[in-house]
């Protein structure tokens, strides 16, 4: 059994985040002793997902010229399970069920997915009808038997299955969250008659009450599970083959990273992992520098993800739809808008200019890029406007033709809504800016939180160049990352290995036996984790365990989670989850009833390994004689300055601590672009983040600001 | 001002709207809003008109149309102040749809000139009335569906009036309930009232004036250029039934006539059957909300809610009529009769519309279980709706089991029911051959069985096609009936009625919801035979039907089509080539 990842040889000094994207894959290596930080991108292999993130291994140390045996450290990113499910490529699946339930993965919820559009087609279960079989059993609400299981049937059932070549079977019961013995017992039988075989089972998926979102995240979690334990299989051959000593972590959606032989049995858990990196990354660089509540915003080609971090810890939801199908997971509570670089701007039947949802992604592209792209993006209104070099992008590697921008813009915006493209072009950016920020607010609103009080960390290919106009809305200033573009990959650098459990239980907090019953539940979900840790070869010491209540009034049905305070047992764990809980209620919602009863619904267990953190706050700084030197000037356009503008442009590269602009400027790097408005300022802090704030009114006066009409 | 002035007050508005909604289904109380989001949210001008609209729930589409008016009528703009909070509930005063959706209304100020109304309307588990729930199709006056508010002060600048909050609590049977949500609605507008002065605030009055009479016309011109589209110019009827009035056993007649013109539409309910002495009247705010939703999903499910929708339609209902009737005529089970309406509109509008057309729907069944649960000894009522299966489409199969047209609302957690209230679900599946046969097949209807576990326990219902099948559409076959049983399969079997309140059912009978299916579209032998196979196999379609309506035959095993036969079977069924 390994000992905690901190307690490594010293020789291990060098640690690997990877993140593999839809497009591409980025590696950060970071070296412990000497603070050495080497990045890498390379493009993904989504026709054979293991290639690139081993390949992009290779390249990396050859980049920092280290050696694999000093590499104590690998964590993966990836978005395998996600797209399996996105594409419906998971392994053919069974179901054995409650008999007279069969149909409820169908039923669902009897909602339509779209309410004003009865052509909206809701997604296929996973499962086909007649892989779904029933077996005789059922156990009440209260955890008796109803029916006793026939076992004969389970037995007859799976060789149906197996006869019908699934290679995956889910198995879940009515009330299994409360008396699995059923499911145990089904379950024993399966494994029994297939050895080898993949066996989902409710109760170990997700012991939490109602029926549908539990059985959809069973089904969920078989269909997904052979190929991940695959692909992870086949990972971790490959960087063992490379010479490194430690086999590698994946990181989960809760923000945490597990072993590959737990991420390939609960691939579920992993199936939001890929944002979550952002998320970690952002976090984490914004504790470095003081900031706990922050809005980690990540604008790409097609869309936005924005997640709230309060007090230094990410929002966390048990609740997702993923493709239309609901799943209960543990995952960082991340807010997707149909708003990024490659959104097409168009104008509707009544006349308003609309910026996606569609986008025209990196193929065909925006029109700028000369890739065949016919219609006006959020990215040629940034060419257009100046904002964006209109010469080429990513260091040179990508032309960018700023008339075919001018000419999208002319011929499906401007000419329509009687602008000059200029003012088509801002218009486009206007309502874009906007849709994010209300998306932002509409986020907070939604949590009770004002998001004036937030910093908003902006990365992603796009996130610096709109984030100051996005802030401005919100009354928040903005840190940019010094590598905006790879902050994922460092995210997964910066997680601890975690597990997240829960367990329903109905209980009411004045029961006489509910102190007993919560100690018993956490002692449960306690032994739990630290088996599921063993699994993955880790020994339990220093293990650090933060436990919650999911709670609400006697008759609700919506439920707020409530910590409980470390180290506190019985009578007063329970007063401190009600103390919580009233408050809670009281925040989100405006009220509490402190005479009601207050009834305890999930008991939630997380487990971590804290896992040593890159120190990036020890890194040099780069010496310089002076103020940074623009590296050329450009003209701007700023609807805030009524016009264009003759701005400074700065290489993010020459910007050193301290360093202080004015706005109007630009500041360009590699894989990212800040705008920085005439009414901002910005400052490069201690870790070379660029941190803008709001300076005043925008009254720069704008240089040939008739031109924006001419 | 920015170059996309309209749009940004546009989505300010809308964003506002849906905040407040937002804050309302999260805050509220009662099951009825949180779980299933009965409410609206609204911003209005002080002219009345609707600038935005928030809702899940179509039933909910034309909630202020008349609100505003009737405030001011009562309390004159001049001597409002801010703090002022309106409760209505009355249909024929307030012009909600029954007396369960209590709104709330407070006037926007921008310094001391009102410049518009924050609402949120939400849908009360009980108002008081003859039944629990309020809501009953054989009501036979309003007067028993509840207590009536015209606009009265709830909140007199800031100060809560305790009278008035008492009567409105006294009058329900789940206070409870009604005070967290009427404490919701209030916080909801709350934040519409801030959130608006903030837009004030940041453009200015005059520019706000012009940004939102240039959105409204926006939304016209988008609805009038849909119409244009997608709608044949000329006039087109259809006319279907509900199954009874709720007191006797006489069907409803429901009918429209369409009429398309340049860029406008006409709907006239002439033809459909007078005022109803039941509660299943629909009232005219409702026959509005139902064309709303029509025309939507009709023309352009992405129309903005607001006055520029309403614009271009015109409406002929006889006053006194079922589609719009007079006080006191109960409405508080008009959800189900706008159900039907809907697949009337629909039915008329796919003449006009042939590729958004679609078969009529089952529409769900309705059931309230209310009575003294011995287990926790409390009182208790479930209410649920489950769904039948949608008609098919001019594109596809209709969805199996999934709300339709003017509801949307999730069935109840089994194990979340089963905790809650003295009841135990023993079969939840699909019905095979519900679905009306088609080229395109209806959706299939459910089969529910409920085992009553406490003595004493009191049924209500409320339903349609239980009579009047979800017709087919151009050769496709109705979809099945509706049906309440109890004991089915034994000796003390017996067939519901219906429409019913509070019919007794002992502990240990089985109570089964059996829902409509929705009807075919298109020749049923034109089916894709391929698809006929793998209906056979999910067991959706049975080989009877499958050689019978459908005209296809099975190779020997049964696991692949006999194409000969099916070629010769389709031949003597004469099928339309499309």
């Amino acid at each position: 059994m390994r000992t905690r990842p901190e307690r490594e040889e010293m020789s291990r000094t060098i640690r690997v985040g990877i993140d593999v994207g839809g497009t591409f894959t980025d590696l950060y290596l970071f070296e412990e002793g000497s603070g050495t930080v080497v990045r890498h991108k390379l493009p993904s292999t989504p026709e054979d997902p293991h290639q690139a993130p081993v390949r992009g291994l290779v390249e990396l140390l050859r980049k920092a010229g280290a050696r694999p045996a000093e590499v104590g450290f690998v964590g993966l990113g990836t978005t395998v399970a996600t797209n399996a499910l996105l594409e419906r490529k998971g392994a053919p699946t069974g179901l054995i069920t409650t008999k007279g339930f069969r149909d409820l993965l169908e039923i669902g919820r009897q909602k339509r997915p779209s309410v004003y559009d009865p052509f909206a087609r809701r997604p296929d279960p996973l499962v086909r009808r007649e892989l779904r079989l029933e077996v005789e059993e059922r156990i009440g609400a209260d955890g008796t038997v109803i029916r006793a299981l026939d076992e004969e049937g389970v037995a007859r059932a799976l060789a149906a299955l197996l006869a019908a070549s699934v290679e995956s079977v889910a198995i879940c019961f009515l009330n299994a969250y409360v008396e699995p013995d059923h499911e145990r017992r089904a379950a024993a039988i399966a494994r029994a008659r297939w050895p080898g075989g993949h066996v989902s089972v409710s109760h170990e998926i997700l012991p939490e009450f109602r029926e549908y979102e539990r059985l959809n995240s069973t089904v969920v979690n078989a269909y997904l599970a052979p190929r991940m334990q695959r692909y992870l299989a086949e990972f971790a051959d490959e960087v063992a083959g490379l010479g490194i000593p430690e086999p590698p972590f994946v990181m989960n959606s809760g923000g945490g990273v597990v072993s590959p032989a737990l991420a390939g049995r609960r691939p579920i858990d992993c199936l939001l992992s890929g944002p979550s990196g952002g998320v970690s990354g952002a976090t984490f660089l914004a504790g470095m520098v003081g900031l706990k509540d922050i809005v980690a915003f990540d604008m790409g080609g097609t869309s936005t993800d924005v997640c709230l971090v309060r007090d230094g810890r990410p929002e966390v939801t048990h609740a997702r739809m993923v493709d239309g199908l609901p799943v209960r997971l543990t995952a960082l509570d991340i807010h997707t808008v149909g708003a990024g670089g490659s959104s097409v701007a168009w104008i509707d039947a009544g006349g308003l200019l609309r910026v996606g949802p569609r986008s025209v992604g990196a193929k065909p592209g925006p029109a700028c890029y000369g890739t065949g792209g016919e219609e006006a993006t959020v990215t040629d209104a940034n060419v257009v406007l100046g904002r964006l070099n209109p010469k080429h992008l990513l260091g040179g590697s990508l032309p960018i033709d700023a008339g075919r921008a001018f000419a999208a813009i002319e011929r499906n915006i401007a000419r329509r809504k009687g602008l000059d493209v200029r003012e088509a072009a801002a218009a486009i950016l206007a309502v874009s800016n906007t849709s994010v920020a209300q998306a932002i607010r509409f986020v907070s609103v939604e949590r009770g939180l004002d998001p004036a009080g937030f910093e908003l960390v902006a990365f992603g290919g796009a996130g610096p160049l709109h984030a100051a106009a996005v802030a401005r809305e919100l009354g928040m200033s903005v840190l940019v990352p010094e590598s905006p573009g790879v902050l994922c990959a460092m995210g997964v650098l910066t997680k601890d290995i975690q597990i997240d459990l829960g367990r329903t239980r109905l209980l009411r907090a004045s029961a006489a036996n509910a102190p007993g019953e919560v100690d018993a539940l956490f002692a449960g979900l306690e032994r739990e984790a630290r088996s599921a840790f063993a699994t993955g070869g880790l020994a339990g010491d220093g293990l650090e365990v933060g436990r919650t209540v999911d709670a609400r009034y006697a008759g609700q049905n919506y439920e707020l989670s409530a910590p409980v305070p470390p180290g506190a047992r019985g009578a007063g764990a329970l007063a401190a989850v009600k103390a919580a809980f009233h408050a809670e209620h009281r925040r989100l919602y405006g009220y509490d009833r402190p005479e009601a009863e207050v009834e305890l619904v999930t008991f939630r267990l997380k487990a971590t390994l804290p896992v040593k953190n890159p120190d990036v706050g020890r890194r040099r700084d780069r010496r310089r004689a002076g103020g940074p030197a623009p590296v050329g000037r450009r003209r701007v356009f700023f609807e805030e300055a009524g016009g264009f503008v003759d701005c400074p442009v700065y290489e993010r590269a020459d910007l050193a601590v301290g360093d202080a602009l004015a706005g109007p400027a630009v500041v360009e790097q590699m894989d990212a672009t800040t705008v920085l408005p005439p009414d901002f300022r910005a400052e490069v802090d201690t870790l070379l983040n660029l941190r803008l704030t709001r300076s005043g009114p925008a009254a720069a006066p704008a240089v040939g600001a008739a031109e924006a009409r001419a | 001002m920015s170059f996309a002035r309209t749009e940004i007050v546009a989505s300010g508005l809308e964003a506002v709207a849906a905040e407040m909604c937002a804050s309302l289904v999260r805050t509220a109380y009662s099951p009825n809003i949180k779980e299933r989001a009965d409410c609206s949210t609204a911003l209005c001008d002080v002219a009345g008109r609707t600038l935005a609209l928030a809702t899940h729930s179509p039933a909910h589409l034309g909630s202020t149309l008349g609100l505003v008016p009737a405030i001011l009528q009562r309390f004159p703009l001049g001597r409002m102040r801010p703090g002022d909070v309106f409760l209505a509930n009355d249909p024929y005063i307030a012009g909600v749809t029954h007396l369960n959706d209590c709104t709330l209304a407070a006037p926007i100020f921008v310094g001391d000139e009102p410049v518009g109304f924050a609402a949120a309307v939400a849908h009360h588990s009980d108002v008081g009335g003859r039944v629990p729930g309020s809501e009953s199709g054989d009501s036979t006056s309003l007067f028993q569906e509840g207590v009536r508010f015209p606009p009265v002060q709830l909140y007199a600048a800031g100060e809560r009036r305790n009278d008035i909050w008492e009567t409105f609590l006294l009058n329900s049977r789940t206070p409870h309930f009604g005070e967290g949500d009427l404490l919701a609605q209030k916080a909801a507008i709350t934040r519409g009232i801030e959130r608006m002065g903030g837009m004030y605030a940041r453009f200015g009055t005059g520019a706000m004036a012009e940004g939102i009479a240039e959105m409204l016309d926006a939304t016209e011109r988008r609805t009038r250029a849909g119409i244009r589209e997608r709608l044949r110019r000329g006039t087109f009827s259809a006319e279907d039934w509900l199954d009874e009035d709720g007191l006797t056993d006489d069907p409803v007649r429901l009918a429209v006539a369409v009429t398309v013109g340049d860029g406008e539409v006409e709907f006239d309910f002439s033809g459909s059957a007078a005022e109803l002495g039941s509660g299943k009247n629909v009232p005219i705010t409702h026959t509005m909300a139902t064309i709303y939703y029509c025309l939507k999903a009709m023309v352009d499910p992405g129309l903005s809610i607001n006055e520029g929708l309403y614009r271009p339609i015109r409406v002929k209902a006889p006053e006194g009529s079922v589609v719009n009737p007079r006080p006191p005529a109960g409405v508080s089970s008009r959800n189900l009769t706008s159900m039907i309406l809907a697949d009337v509109m629909i039915a008329a509008l796919g003449q006009a519309a042939p590729a958004r057309s679609m078969a009529a729907s089952g529409p769900y069944q309705g059931i309230i279980l209310s009575g003294r649960d011995p287990a926790r000894g409390r009182y208790f009522v479930d209410y649920e709706n489950f769904a039948g299966g949608q008609g098919g489409l001019c594109t596809g199969d209709g969805a199996e089991v999934m709300q339709v047209h003017m509801t949307n609302t999730s069935n109840l957690p089994i194990e979340v029911m089963e905790i809650e209230f003295p009841v135990r679900v023993e079969a939840y599946g699909m019905i095979p051959d519900s679905g009306g046969a088609g080229r395109f097949r209806g959706g299939l209807g459910v089969s529910r069985d409920l085992r009553i576990l406490a003595d004493g326990t009191l049924l209500a219902v409320r339903s349609a096609r239980q009579r009047f099948a979800a017709r087919g559409s151009r050769g496709g076959k109705p979809g099945t009936l509706g049906a309440y049983v109890v004991n089915p399969g034994t000796a003390a079997e017996r067939k519901l009625a219906s429409t019913l309140s509070e019919h007794p059912l002992a502990k240990g009978d089985l109570l089964r919801i059996v829902t409509p299916g929705g009807g075919g579209y298109g020749a049923p032998a034109a089916r894709e035979p391929e698809a006929v196979l793998r209906d056979l196999r999910e067991g959706k379609v049975s080989k009877a039907a499958a050689r019978t309506l459908y005209a296809v035959a099975l190779a020997p095993g049964g696991e692949a089509v006999d194409a000969g036969e099916t070629a010769r079977l389709r031949a003597a069924a004469d099928v339309p080539k499309e």
